[in-house]
């Protein structure tokens, strides 16, 4: 039994990272219509989460939220009853470097940074914030996580006739871990992806059989190709970059292929 | 859902070295909880150890991949033929047509932990430990799919204690969806400092073995774990995968919904999912975890949904809590108590709850099992329930 591509409408799209504070400003720079200036800035403060929960949260889990609450802003859709997939490489590296650096100098681990520790810290965060019972899913596919994040909320999508929200998020790796782990860059994206065209369907986006090869190219600016590779979720940028032109075109992202179609 | 073919299973944990040793010990009552012996760990705690992993290496060509973690996990393939059996169908099918979904929690940050340790500067660990396919939450899928030369879709689950049951259900979506012919789902987790020292930063780790649904237990027993399953569509003349519910608690990071309503959904869902009513289930395996909060809450969820009581147990005092692993070494326990008509007890449980005597049993049974759930509970409040059967 051969796939049928999997096939998504993306109804709204949630953007964070440093010089793209969200999806407006992002879609300008990626239009060149604004310039893309990634100076240290502050993370993000989403509204959705109590104070409380802002101050415990990790920063991974401050990026997702930020940029699931815009997605779904975006979309029109109730957040708390849309399954979700949260994809990551690596996690929060900061965590990571926490525990790893205390139970090397034998001090005591705080109990709040220890259940941050989970890959899936972030999507309980969001499910706790928006009141959401329905399935979270926490994913890494390594350098692939976004494309594997993709799949897994497309079949959701398309498998459960419902809309799923998507959320990719990696952060820059802090020495002494970044000897091993090259991501240099911080990043978020989301998306509400539907399995039926709505009033706020943006494109389709087809995943096709990676055996497909891709037609087009997406030519990125220099300073965004860095971040490009230096980000796993930040493979996005070229359906972005589509997405921002309102341009149909056929793209490789690892390991699959997406054939995009814009709604409007 | 159409059921799924689970063509062939095993499991490695203290309890034992694939299915024939992890039987012997359910069917006995054989614990394979310890003190607590782990280099470097001071707790006064009991831990359900894999032994032999630290003088096991990866074979040499997979070296920049070794760890504790996937040591294990390759330990689990070599049980019951489970590698011959992938080699089979990735011959019948293609490596192409293939995927793996595996779950782990704590994945091979072990090897992380004694890197900073070892380190004699800020910038950079050891040479010895750089090693970037081994510092991964994907560590443990990128081994696999690269030791058994699988080419599908290849990504790893990683949602805390549900990780390793959540795999069956996307694995049963790229079956349905035609994304793959066959699906190597599974996890591994193992024993590392940041788990043990953590979960005792929480107060949830017992000084004895673990005592799930005792009214003196007094938290869990940490243990490492690893398992396999190969899925395909149809139905074969063995088990299925009947069904399976995700949900959120969307309550707290690390401690459950206090009346269990999203471990409750998720049975629920997963009986839906099967077509299936409380009253066919003959056994569930629970997640018992032998905190107070666990085992309270799955318990209250239990007699809210099962009105006439069916037989639970929680293998735990067996395998310690496996964490990422759970979903899978519970699978292979169910799966192990269905084909041999056995509801194991609840290892040292002597004094069950009061409320919840009617379920959680205490001693073992011979009985006909045509049909059992299993649970799993994790933190940030992510639940999954299976259902398994057998055909016709």
């Amino acid at each position: 039994m051969r796939a049928a591509p999997v096939r998504v409408y993306i109804e709204g799209i949630g953007v964070w990272s440093p010089g793209l504070e969200d999806w407006a400003r992002t879609s300008a720079v990626l239009r060149g219509e604004a310039p893309f200036k990634p100076e240290a800035v502050p993370l993000p403060s989403p509204a959705v989460l109590p104070a409380a929960e802002r101050r415990r949260s990790p920063a991974t889990a401050r990026i997702a939220v930020q940029v699931a609450s815009e997605a779904c802003g975006h979309a029109g859709n109730d957040a708390s009853l849309l399954p979700s997939v949260f994809a990551s490489s690596h996690g929060d590296t900061e965590i990571s470097d926490y525990l790893c650096r205390e139970l090397a100098g034998n001090a005591p681990l705080s109990p709040t940074k220890f259940h941050n520790s989970v890959h899936n810290a972030a999507s309980g965060y969001w499910t706790i914030a928006v009141g959401c019972m329905q399935s979270a899913t926490a994913l890494s596919g390594g350098d692939e996580s976004f494309a594997y994040g993709l799949l897994e909320a497309g079949l959701q999508a398309v498998g459960s006739s419902r809309p799923v929200l998507l959320v990719a998020y990696d952060h820059a790796a802090p020495a002494p871990l970044s000897s091993v782990c090259s991501i240099s860059r911080t990043f978020g994206v989301a998306f509400v992806l539907s399995p039926v065209v709505t009033p706020h369907s943006i494109a389709l986006v087809e995943l096709r059989d990676p055996d497909q090869r891709a037609r087009d190219a997406v030519m990125l600016a220099p300073e965004l190709l860095s971040l490009h590779s230096g980000n796993p979720a930040a493979r996005a940028l070229p359906l972005l970059s589509c997405l921002a032109a309102a341009r149909a075109a056929t793209l490789s992202v690892s390991p699959l292929c997406l054939e995009i179609t814009p709604c409007r | 859902m159409q059921p799924v073919n689970v063509r062939h299973y095993t499991a490695v944990c203290a309890a034992g070295r694939g299915r024939t040793a992890l039987w012997d010990s359910l069917a006995t009552g054989c614990s394979g909880l310890a003190p607590n012996d782990l280099p470097g760990v001071s707790l006064q705690t009991h831990v359900g150890r894999v032994r032999g992993l630290e003088e096991s290496p990866l074979p040499a060509e997979f070296a920049e991949w070794d760890c504790r973690n996937n040591r294990l996990a390759l330990l689990a393939l070599q049980q019951d033929g489970m590698e011959d059996a992938v080699i089979a169908l990735r011959e019948r099918f293609g490596p192409r047509r293939i995927a793996v979904v595996l779950g782990t929690s704590t994945g091979s940050i072990g090897s992380t932990e004694e890197a900073y340790r070892l380190r004699d500067n800020d910038l950079e660990l050891p040479v010895a430990y750089r090693q970037p396919f081994v510092h991964s939450p994907y560590s443990l899928v990128d081994f696999v799919r690269r030791y058994l030369r699988l080419e599908g879709p290849a990504f790893c689950i990683s949602t805390a204690c549900s990780s390793s049951a959540r795999v069956f259900g996307s694995a049963e979506r790229l079956l349905r969806l035609g994304l793959a012919d066959a699906v190597l789902v599974g996890g591994t987790d193992t024993l590392c400092q940041s788990v043990l020292y953590g979960f005792n930063s929480l107060e949830l780790m017992s000084p004895e073995a673990c005592r799930p649904f005792d009214v003196a237990r007094q938290g869990l027993s940490l243990g490492e774990g690893s398992g396999f399953a190969l899925l395909e569509r149809g139905t074969g003349d063995g088990i299925v995968l009947l069904g399976y519910g995700e949900t959120s608690d969307a309550h707290h990071m690390s401690s459950p919904h206090p009346e269990g309503l999203g471990a409750r959904r998720a049975m629920e869902q997963a009986l839906a999912s099967a077509d299936l009513d409380t009253t066919a289930i003959d056994y569930v395996n629970l997640h018992g975890t032998a905190t107070r909060l666990n085992d309270q809450i799955e318990g209250e969820a239990m007699r809210t949904l099962f009105k006439s009581p069916v037989a639970c147990s929680s293998v735990k005092g067996w395998t310690g809590h496996t964490l990422g692993a759970a979903g899978i070494v519970e699978a292979v326990c169910s799966l192990l108590s269905m084909t041999h008509g056995f509801v194991p007890q609840t290892l040292n449980c002597t004094e069950v709850e009061p409320r919840f005597k009617d379920y959680v049993r205490t001693a073992p049974s011979r009985e006909s099992l045509r049909t059992v759930m299993s649970n799993s509970f994790g933190f940030g409040g992510n639940n999954c329930s299976l259902i398994f059967g057998m055909t016709p």
